[in-house]
């Protein structure tokens, strides 16, 4: 067992395979060697880490992710990859945005490509297919642009 | 100066009088007076609005850098995330490529604007992630088309020098027959040609489908390209005069091509391995297979002979060692010529999977047995479809390929033909004869290693049940390691007009397909028209 705490200093005795999906925390394992000093993870409260913890749990009998070279895979493959979120996955990011982008800055502080990637794609998906308005309407973002950016953005839009 | 409401000019002319005037004894009279504290009256108000302008100006420019500023608090995709994060997401949010035909230009354009046009650090994020960029399709005879030529310049500079998918196209419901209408080579069009030339060193996916005078506009530079897939397709009905010749050759592995000669075209076949010919001649078919020693898989759709084409002798055999998968689709020839002709000449040993769709015509079984025999293969799988032919010398050709794992056989609908025939075959030798006594090199002396079955059956005909209860052998020898090791046979119940349920499964017969199901089999009888699993249906309809 390994024992983290948060940087609210909440304490969580957590299985070690489950753990090591956190490169960050695989390499300080390594580093430590055996002991039961706990491991302090700096920038992840204990609400983003409950989530993190939860999605570690689900997929620890995952397959490693490839390191697929960009070059050599299919576009089929690029495809689904980048589409394909199990139905657990699709209810699991269904939550606010702000506790989407703490998870998404937790996996990458933590290391852990498959919860950034699939939080990435979360995101992503919420973007996808929709209009500039509505994307400003979800991202509470308003029309910055001066006149002439604002001239030349309808210019370009105008092709589609 | 314009009026704020109305918009229309509402300056007032304060030339044309002589002023002060001197009609009053000398002095000036009341009307003038009066005029003169006017014009100051109104010079002082010109002043107040150019200051109100000014200042209406500074609000608003206050009012854009507060919103900025409002965005920067709100924007957690830029405020929060490292900007490599942003990007990606960016990427992840644009569609990638798998463009059609059908695919409008605002589906792949769109998605990279629409984010370039949410906010300025939108924007700025979008222009400066290249891979963005590196998808661009253009329809060329969309009305926009000039708004297309003059966004691509930006478009491609943003992308870096990253490598490019284009896809070149007219839509499906406009014929762009540059024969009768020269016009339509219009400004716009030889500009995005022209510009997409500019960048043929990055051209790593090219898809070109269009009329052969617009194809042969597609040169490229003195660079060499990467290309990695290329599509050409000529459109128009004139086949064959297309030409499309790179200044470089290229070196693409996966190659479409329809309605162009081989002659026609620049590339390096020595690199392709996987090909589509449409649309194509019989020589050049052959041409093709000695000029690409590394094909793996083929596909030849609609091929034809020349007119004047006769050989004075007889053609010699082309052998390809490395070729795999061969897709084979007739197209209008009753006389099945160019099959035969193909067939006849091609020894592949290497091929391990060949999928023959005829379209309603004869199999070319005798052309077929030879090639089989010919190339010395070890097929594993053996499609044929949409084809007539007489049961008999399917079974001889079945006979050729004992290394056969996986058969689909799916005749035409109208062709009658019936499986019992080929059915009790494979009954007859589900186990090899005397297995018993003569060892372990006894096998079934039919398809041996077959383990996937297939069929097509007319559903106006009686399905055969006592023979497909058998088919995977007696129940009492499914675990006998000699048996064929069939495990699958689906059989479609092709649709028609009129859907009628088969006729039904006696009880003991339907007792055996159930036990087939439990002892692991994967045995299917499936309407289409009805959407119904058949065996499931009457065992619980009926018993």
């Amino acid at each position: 067992m390994v024992i983290l705490i948060t940087s609210d200093n909440v304490k969580y005795v957590v299985e070690k395979d489950v753990a090591e999906l956190s490169v960050l925390v695989k390499n300080m394992l390594e580093d430590i060697g055996p002991s039961d000093e706990p491991i302090p993870l700096h920038n992840v409260t204990s609400t983003v880490f409950n989530k993190v913890l939860e999605y570690c749990i689900y997929h620890r009998n995952d397959p490693p992710p490839s390191d697929d070279d960009e070059g050599c895979a299919s576009p089929l493959h690029k495809y689904l990859a980048s589409h394909i979120c199990s139905e657990w996955d699709q209810r699991f990011f269904d939550v606010d945005q702000a506790l989407l982008f703490d998870i998404i800055l937790a996996a990458n502080y933590l290391d852990i490509k498959t919860l950034l990637d699939d939080a990435c794609k979360a995101v992503a998906h919420l973007i996808q297919g929709k209009s500039t308005e509505e994307i400003r309407g979800i991202f509470n973002i308003v029309n910055d642009f001066t006149p002439e950016e604002e001239a030349r953005v309808k210019k370009e839009n105008v092709s589609s | 100066m314009a009026c704020v409401v109305c918009d229309k000019s509402t300056e007032i002319d304060f030339h044309g009088l002589p002023r002060p005037c001197s009609v009053a004894h000398g002095e000036t009279c009341s009307a003038c007076m009066e005029a003169q504290r006017l014009e100051t009256m109104i010079s002082a108000a010109r002043a107040q609005i150019v200051e109100a302008h000014r200042g209406l100006a500074d609000l608003q420019s206050q009012y854009r850098e507060i919103r900025t500023q409002m965005n920067r608090s709100h924007n957690a995709l830029i405020l929060k995330l490292p900007p490599e994060i942003s990007s990606y997401i960016f990427q992840l949010a644009v569609p990638r490529d798998g463009g059609t035909a059908q695919s409008t230009l605002f589906k792949k354009v769109g998605p990279p604007l629409a984010l370039a046009a949410v906010c300025r650090e939108w924007r700025q994020l979008a222009f400066s992630n290249p891979q963005l960029w590196t998808t661009i399709s253009v329809c060329l005879d969309s009305p926009k088309l000039q708004n297309y030529a003059d966004c691509i310049p930006r478009w491609l500079e943003r992308s870096g020098g990253l490598p490019l998918t284009i896809h070149i196209y007219e839509s499906d419901h406009y014929y762009l027959d540059t024969a009768t209408n020269p016009s339509v080579l219009t400004p716009a069009v030889k500009s995005v040609v022209k510009e997409i030339n500019k960048h043929s060193s990055r051209w790593q996916h090219l898809d070109v489908r269009f009329p052969a005078r617009l194809l042969s506009m597609f040169t490229g530079t003195d660079a060499s390209p990467l290309l990695k897939s290329l599509r050409v397709e000529a459109t128009d009905a004139r086949i064959f005069d297309a030409k499309f010749k790179l200044k470089h050759k290229a070196t693409p592995s996966h190659v479409i091509l329809s309605r162009i000669s081989l002659k026609n075209i620049t590339i390096k076949w020595a690199y392709v391995t996987q090909v589509e010919l449409a649309d194509v001649y019989i020589d050049d078919c052959f041409e093709f297979l000695k000029l690409a020693p590394n094909l793996k898989y083929c596909i030849l759709s609609e091929v034809s002979a020349e007119e004047e084409s006769t050989p004075s002798t007889p053609p010699p055999v082309i052998v390809h060692r490395v070729l795999r998968d061969l897709k084979f689709d007739n197209f209008d020839d009753p006389e099945s010529a160019e099959a035969n002709q193909l067939f006849g000449r091609l020894s592949c040993p290497a091929l391990q999977r060949l999928n023959i769709n005829m379209n309603d015509d004869p199999l070319p079984i005798q052309a077929l047995s030879a090639f089989i025999k010919r190339s010395s293969c070890s097929l594993k799988e053996l499609r044929i479809r949409d084809s007539s032919f007489d049961d008999d010398e399917l079974i001889e050709l079945l006979k050729e390929v004992p290394t056969l794992v996986k058969l689909d056989v799916l005749p035409h609908i109208d062709s009658q033909h019936e499986p019992s025939n080929l059915l009790r075959h494979l009954v007859e030798t589900a186990l090899p004869v005397g297995s018993t006594e003569s060892g372990e090199e006894s096998r079934p002396s039919l398809l041996p290693n077959l383990q996937f079955f297939r069929y097509l059956a007319d559903e106006k005909k009686d399905v055969p049940w006592e023979l497909l209860s058998g088919v995977f052998g007696p129940l009492s020898e499914i675990t006998n390691p000699l048996r064929r090791p069939l495990h699958s046979v689906h059989i479609h119940l092709s649709r028609r007009e009129t859907s009628r349920l088969p006729n039904q499964i006696e009880k003991d017969v339907l007792l055996d397909l159930v036990l087939l199901r439990k002892a692991g089999l994967d045995f299917q009888v499936k309407s289409d028209a009805l959407s119904i699993d058949v065996v499931s249906y009457f065992k619980d309809k009926y018993y």
